[in-house]
């Protein structure tokens, strides 16, 4: 590509070096190509949920779980259980989503405080007024606050028992 | 052993130039320069750019429809199967089940064709244990029973680890 040139001067000669542009822009061009076909534009990421048994997830044996019942979008019940005994609730109101899970996250760190953070699972319920985006917000909520191990209950037609 | 003053930038310029005024009568010549060092920069660039965007997960396609919700905590995508929910059809690995109303009511469909899976699955990897993971991409706006209710019939399947696909955003 570089082309090398030999002045004709009798006296001195002179190597000249000097790199061709249209190869160089060609290769620029399909560098451009590459990287707009082949970018990331949308990073996925997962929300592990480990159902056992269908409905519930797995809890730790003589350990806590939460219970969190999905009222409508803008209530949430929260339960702390040990061994099936209701220990502390509270229901949090958020007229927004960010509200909501401020509210979420406050009592969840209480939960755990409580339980001198052996607590690490919950169980959500949702109902029908509650879609799925707000689920997931909820549970993004839980994990951010180190309850990682998260069920839904299924309740209703096609759950096969 | 080359003179530094032959490797001076602007040297092949004064050669075309001298050239130029050799051939008086012929044509004029274009005099473009180029710096090397700005041209290293911009690679370097380039490359750095494409090691950070460079992904490892495995690819997965969004269905058609699907706007999915948004998430602070999500983790790596894993390769497993993919279950959707768009427009009221529920597809696995894109072929089409049918409606969620049907598949909900008779889920024996929607059960043998995860049993296959899972089948195809053992038979790829013999020396593992079916570790029961599969994707799933719904509309944030489904009614979040619906998705509880096709978890139920998923994990009587023996896919206990239910991936949710979301959209990584950053915390503020």
């Amino acid at each position: 590509m570089a082309n090398i040139t030999e002045g004709q001067s009798s006296s001195k000669r002179a190597l000249v070096t000097d790199v061709n542009l249209v190869p160089f822009i060609d290769l620029l061009s399909v560098c451009i190509c590459f990287l707009l076909i082949t970018a990331v534009w949308v990073h996925l990421g997962i929300l592990e949920v480990k159902q056992s048994q269908g409905t519930s997830a797995s809890v730790q044996k003589g350990g806590f779980e939460m219970a969190v019942t999905l009222v409508n979008p803008e209530t949430v019940r929260m339960e702390l259980r040990q061994n099936n005994r209701v220990r502390r609730k509270k229901t949090v109101v958020g007229k927004s989503l960010d509200q909501l899970q401020g509210s979420v996250a406050k009592v969840a760190q209480k939960f755990r405080s409580f339980s001198k953070s052996k607590l690490t699972t919950a169980l959500l319920t949702p109902n029908q007024s509650v879609d799925y985006g707000h689920l997931v917000a909820i549970m993004d909520t839980l994990r951010r606050n180190e309850i990682t191990n998260l069920g839904v209950v299924a309740t209703g037609k096609g759950v096969v028992r | 052993m080359i003179g530094a003053d032959i490797l001076k930038p602007g040297s092949f310029q004064h050669h075309l130039v001298a050239s130029d005024h050799k051939k008086a009568h012929t044509k004029r010549t274009l005099l473009v320069s180029l710096s090397l060092t700005a041209m290293v920069d911009m690679f370097a660039v380039l490359v750095i750019f494409l090691l950070q965007s460079f992904s490892s997960s495995p690819e997965v396609i969004i269905t058609k429809g699907i706007e999915l919700p948004e998430a602070v905590s999500g983790s790596e995508m894993k390769d497993a199967p993919f279950l959707s929910l768009a427009k009221g059809q529920l597809f696995l690995n894109q072929e089409l089940l049918g409606s969620v109303g049907d598949v909900l009511k008779k889920p024996n469909k929607l059960m043998v064709r995860l049993k296959t899976a899972r089948q195809k699955w053992q038979k790829d990897h013999p020396e593992k244990n079916f570790p029961g993971e599969i994707h799933f991409q719904a509309d944030r706006s489904i009614p979040s029973t619906t998705i509880g209710n096709i978890m139920g019939v998923v994990s009587q399947a023996h896919y206990y680890s239910i991936q949710l696909a979301v959209l990584s955003r950053d915390s503020q």
